[in-house]
């Protein structure tokens, strides 16, 4: 088939489907081999429902992120996403904060992008940012921020318009693990108010475990395992047990590896 | 507690201080302007030099004073000085907003940058004398043919700076600004423009350089006054201290706008950037 394959748009807020998508980057040098990221991929993610995505570097998952966004549209087969005027929240993993504004303006920027008056963007905003720990900051430029606090500030900027339609790429990879577990609590209770739909990619067991109801392996450009894992509580037990049977599931699909 | 607009450095944070103000700014400013005092007591020595070792040809500081002095007596060097900077302030407007008009165009569409690149180079690639003996048949020999030749003479060299400055900018960013909703014209303004503004600083300042000097140009062609005008008439009659001091005025008016305005408005717009980026 070729590139630019079939977009659907969904009638469900924040529905997600994927239907043998392929997605295949040309060389960068002439005579070298294509890159093939995805190779007949199909998925549903039901709105309001939380999937993650986990698999070594180069598995094709954040490819599979920029195509559920809308950002890439060189893939084949079919992806029925969101239609125009969704409210997406998309966590990049380099966080893409504009350096000309304060963490502040960064968060209201998106709010206002999505529709929020003024005033109750600037409320928002600090209301984000003082939950996630960043009210100290609020008036610093990126430039003077640390990466973790960096990327609590692109986290907090993802879900302050309560998007129906959540996408995160490695979002927790710049904080510990004491931190992460507090944010995806945090992101968790956004992601029940605003009803979103979340997407996430993380290379984490544990993380996939707290913010997602099932969880899809992939390698090698395919959906290699898909567990359901519950959603557990940051710091439960079941955390730990889910994450067991997941790390079981990801050797279990390792080629060379134990079973 | 300040406002968010602003950034208080140095900023602090739970695990200490993140980043500080340069430290010894003031002291820092103090010895910035004593270089820049050494540098123009050492200009003025080179030229004391040049003028005594060539004789009649290049007046040394004090002689062009004296004439100065006298031409600011006759009372034509203000006229001049008036006529040219009408002109010129002129000529940079609408040279300046076109050149961000295309370069902006021609920096954000691909088909604009294959269909109108190729006209940036040859006009930037054209004589200016053929560009103001065009202006002058075209329009006739009026003080508009000489804004509009010097403005098109600049519009080529500032609109291919002002692209470069657009195309360099991050499309991660504006990607980014698109997914969350943002509008082509809020993307061009919010994310576009800040990005590539110390470019377009850079191409202003070079355009206004270059718009005085072609104005200077222009005048000595096809005007009865003005500082082109003034430095072409003692020329011919071989008084270079009168030729030199016509061009004094100008010279300092030109740098006090570059230094006070557009120097100073270039580093309000960059205040966010890292210090040694600025």
């Amino acid at each position: 088939m070729a590139p630019g394959g079939a977009a659907v748009m969904a009638p469900a807020q924040g529905g997600l489907r994927f239907a043998g998508v392929g997605r295949v980057f040309a060389p960068e040098v002439p005579g070298a081999a294509a890159v093939v990221a995805l190779d007949g991929v199909s998925f549903e993610v039901a709105a309001g429902s939380r999937t993650a995505i986990v698999g070594p570097s180069g598995a094709g998952k954040s490819s599979l992120l920029h195509i559920a966004a809308g950002l890439d549209t060189g893939y084949t087969g079919t992806v029925v996403r969101p239609g125009p005027g969704t409210v997406v929240g998309y966590a990049f993993q380099d966080h893409r904060l504009l350096p000309w504004l304060t963490v502040t303006g960064n968060l209201t920027f998106a709010l206002r992008a999505a529709g929020w008056p003024r005033p109750a963007a600037t409320d928002r905003a600090l209301a984000v940012l003082a939950s996630v720990g960043l009210s100290p900051v609020a008036a610093a430029h990126p430039a003077a921020l640390s990466g973790g606090m960096r990327q609590r500030a692109a986290l907090a900027r993802a879900f302050a318009a309560r998007p129906a339609l959540l996408l995160l790429d490695e979002p927790f990879a710049a904080v510990d693990e004491e931190q992460a577990d507090e944010l995806c609590g945090l992101l968790s209770a956004e992601a029940d108010t605003a009803g979103a739909t979340v997407l996430v990619v993380t290379h984490r067991i544990r993380e996939a475990c707290q913010l997602a109801d099932r969880t899809m392996v992939v390698r090698a450009g395919r959906v290699v395992a898909e567990v359901d894992t519950g959603r557990h509580r940051p710091g439960s037990a079941g955390v730990d047990q889910a994450a067991a049977r997941l790390r079981r599931a990801v050797a279990a699909a390792t080629p060379g590896r134990s079973r | 507690m300040s406002s968010p607009e602003q950034a208080p450095f140095p900023v602090t944070s739970p695990q200490g201080v993140l980043m500080a103000r340069p430290a010894g700014t003031r002291r820092g400013v103090a010895g910035g302007l004593t270089v820049t005092a050494l540098s123009l007591l050492t200009l003025l020595g080179v030229w004391q030099l040049a003028g005594t070792m060539s004789g009649s040809a290049f007046p040394p500081p004090a002689a062009t004073a004296r004439a100065l002095a006298a031409a600011s007596g006759d009372g034509y060097l203000w006229t001049d000085l008036a006529h040219t900077l009408a002109r010129l302030v002129l000529a940079f407007i609408l040279g300046f907003a076109a050149s961000a008009v295309i370069g902006i165009l021609v920096g954000r569409s691909g088909l604009a940058y294959r269909f109108l690149g190729v006209w940036l180079t040859i006009g930037a690639s054209t004589p200016a004398l053929l560009v103001v003996v065009a202006c002058y048949l075209a329009i006739g020999i009026s003080d508009w043919a000489a804004v509009l030749a010097a403005a098109v003479i600049v519009t080529p060299g500032t609109a291919a700076a002002i692209c470069d400055g657009v195309r360099a900018t991050d499309p991660g960013l504006s990607e980014m600004a698109r997914l969350y909703g943002a509008s082509p014209g809020s993307v061009l303004r919010q994310v576009v423009l800040p990005q590539a503004a110390p470019w377009i600083f850079t191409a202003a300042r070079s355009c206004w350089s270059l718009t005085w000097r072609i104005m200077v140009f222009v005048e000595v062609i096809g005007r009865p006054d003005g500082v082109g005008y003034r430095i072409q008439y003692w020329f011919q009659l071989a008084d270079m201290p009168r030729a030199i001091a016509s061009a004094v005025p100008l010279i300092v008016v030109v740098v006090l706008v570059d230094v006070a305005v557009l120097r100073t408005i270039e580093r309000r717009i960059a205040r966010w950037r890292p210090a040694e980026l600025r």
